[in-house]
């Protein structure tokens, strides 16, 4: 026995009313560590999903001259004096900086100009794999390429040029074979080729050559310009370029959702500790006589403040332990509902963090107590012993 | 031991009462003094002021030799722990609490938890105000004589120097209440000083000396009244 007997004897007592708080609290830290892990999970699989519509960083060779860039790419400057970089090289660097994690897609480029019934057009060779993966819009009349030879046409280009499927071009040494056409996108694709990468070098004779490279990054952990920084180390011969508008875009989106789970947490809280200090003042305003007795048994006004902060801090503490593991089976289960997550963003279960919850939950509600804890200490037994 | 000297103490609700208009007055060690005087008259104020419970306007309380107006926060409740018990009509026991943890409240107070002797201690005075057996009770299942008697073990556990009672009989029975009393008496017989409060004239013949109280001033000082009777 000690002087915490006090609160936690009262807390027994009033069992009834403990855990009709408790449970409120509870469903409130439970609600805001939902919204934490469902944000942070949706935030994460936000952005991936909008990696799917375009890269967000491009990495092509230094050059004195005006930039080359994919949109608006100047096809006549190829014909001069043009920088390659070389595939195998940036691939293996760039999937391997520091923050690595945040790599989604590297997407190379060779953009290369051939004839068609006298007509010029850019074939561009790309890894399949990859581009797909950063242009999940694309959609294709007839199929995707499936042997090495075979090529998509965007379909601007295919009816300038009078291009139907399974008809041939001549590319360099070599001939591919157009297996699909890509429906209109609104974009440059519409007016090229696409082909396997190797398949262009080989016809080339550009072995291992690219000309530019897309790179999709996940921006949520950290800076894009990090990540572009940590390319430029290990890359620094070229020149490379965050699309800062898509990076913004994208940010601001995720932002967005986590600015509102913060907003509506935050409430939530605020909420929660208004409750706690409406009962901790009821707690004290029924107590008032017991609180008179302490006094007059020589109890200082710190140790009442100690008797209801304590008290506040149980129901804290408890609430911050039960609204963890709620919250963190509820946001497994809502997420597993909503079919939202997927690889990579599994919600991992920390008994530090239920801790640290703990405590700081704890201490949030010794900060909402305080207000009726100090009005306790104010109490005089000679207000409220009414014989007096 | 305790000295009152010319304590002036005035009340302002609407009108302002003055309730003590310049009392003086000494307890001395192992003395039962006895406070009478009509409703109304002052007598708990004085008592308050006595037991440190509350300031007076003016005059001084002095305990030992120090002037209690003068004390810190820390050595009032260092008083209010280990020198002065205060006994009430109410017994203002802790309902959630057994008989031993209410008699155990002034040893509560702190972090350390309460030692085996302090325990010991509290059994000693249950045993002593005639509830053995009974430690393990809460207050709500036990008689108003009984609970004033746990209220006096919880006030005695530390040995305090002088006991306050302000009507410690007043929601009794006269058999309850006389029981109390003699209790009271037998305590002060082992050396405790005590001071009460009471309009029952018929327990002033255990007192020592009865002070009157009319108008906020002593009006008679009746010593050894046992004696007397
Ligand atoms: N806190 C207070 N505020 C205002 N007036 C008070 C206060 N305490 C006491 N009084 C007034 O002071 C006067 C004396 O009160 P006190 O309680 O000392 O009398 P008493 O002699 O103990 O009476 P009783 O025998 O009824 O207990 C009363 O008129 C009372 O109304
Ligand atoms: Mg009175």
């Amino acid at each position: 026995m000690n002087i915490f007997t006090l609160p936690v004897k009262n807390l027994k007592r009033k069992l009834m009313r403990t855990t009709i708080l408790v449970a409120v609290f509870t469903v409130g830290i439970l609600s805001v560590v939902m919204l934490y892990n469902v944000s942070e999970t949706i935030g994460h699989s936000l952005e991936k999903k909008m990696t799917q519509f375009g890269a967000n960083v491009l990495v092509y060779p230094k050059s004195d001259s005006l930039n080359v860039s994919y949109g608006g790419f100047s096809l006549g400057n190829l014909n001069y004096q043009v920088k390659y970089l070389s595939e195998k090289e940036v691939m293996y660097k760039v999937r391997n900086i520091e923050f690595k994690e945040n790599i989604s897609t590297v997407a190379p480029k060779l953009v290369s100009l051939t004839k068609y019934d006298g007509k010029p057009v850019a074939v561009t060779g790309v890894i399949w794999g990859e581009e797909t993966r950063i242009k999940s819009y694309w959609s294709i009349d007839g199929k995707m390429p499936e042997q090495p030879d075979e090529a998509i046409i965007g379909s601007r280009a295919a009816e300038f040029l009078g291009i139907a499927i399974s008809d041939s071009v001549n590319l360099g040494n070599g001939v591919i074979k157009i297996s699909g056409i890509l429906q209109s996108t609104g974009t440059e694709d519409d007016n090229l080729i696409f082909a396997d990468l190797h398949t262009v070098q080989a016809y080339t004779g550009k072995q291992d050559m690219v000309n530019f490279v897309e790179v999709a990054a996940l921006c949520a952990g950290c800076p894009i310009e990090d990540i572009v920084a940590q390319i430029q180390a290990e890359l620094p011969d070229t020149d490379i370029n965050a699309l800062q508008n898509i990076v913004k875009q994208r940010m601001s989106t995720i932002n967005y959702v986590k600015n509102m789970v913060l907003l509506v947490s935050g409430v939530i809280l605020v909420i929660a500790c208004f409750m706690l200090a409406m009962f901790m003042l009821a707690s004290v305003n029924e107590r008032k006589k017991e609180i008179g007795l302490l006094r007059a048994v020589g109890y200082s006004g710190s140790k009442i403040f100690l008797i209801f902060g304590f008290e506040a801090m149980i129901i804290g503490c408890l609430a911050g332990v039960l609204g963890y593991i709620g919250g963190y089976f509820s946001s497994v289960e809502l997420l597993a509902r909503v079919n939202i997550g997927g690889e990579g963003t599994e919600i991992a279960f920390s008994a530090v963090a239920m801790f640290v919850s703990a405590g700081l939950v704890g201490l949030l509600s010794v900060v909402s107590a305080s207000i009726p804890a100090m009005k306790a200490t104010k109490v005089q037994p000679t207000d409220v012993f009414s014989e007096i | 031991m305790l000295s009152a000297i010319d304590i002036k103490k005035s009340f302002t609700v609407d009108t302002t009462t003055n309730v003590l208009k310049g009392v003086t007055m000494d307890i001395l060690p192992g003395d039962f003094t006895g406070i009478i005087g009509r409703s109304g008259s002052g007598k708990s104020t004085l008592l308050n002021i006595l037991s440190t419970l509350l300031r007076p306007d003016s005059g001084s309380v002095v305990y030992k030799g120090k002037d209690l107006g003068k004390a810190t926060v820390k050595e009032i409740n260092n008083i209010r722990q280990n020198d002065f018990s205060i006994i009430f009509q109410s017994f203002h026991l802790f309902p959630y609490l057994t008989v031993l943890e209410n008699v155990l409240l002034p040893y509560l107070s702190g972090v350390i938890p309460v030692s085996g002797q302090s325990k010991t201690k509290a059994m000693q005075m249950i045993e002593r105000v005639g509830l053995q057996g009974k430690e393990n009770r809460l207050p709500g299942k036990l008689s108003g004589g009984e609970q004033q008697r746990v209220s006096i073990a919880r006030a005695l556990v530390k040995n305090p120097k002088i006991l306050f009672a302000d009507e410690p009989t007043g929601s009794l029975d006269i058999k309850t209440g006389k029981s109390i009393i003699e209790l009271l008496k037998e305590l002060n017989s082992e050396g405790l000083s005590v001071v009460m409060v009471t309009h029952a004239m018929e327990y002033t013949k255990y007192a020592d000396r009865v002070i009157e109280m009319k108008d906020g001033n002593i009006c008679g000082t009746i010593n050894e009244v046992a004696g007397a009777v």
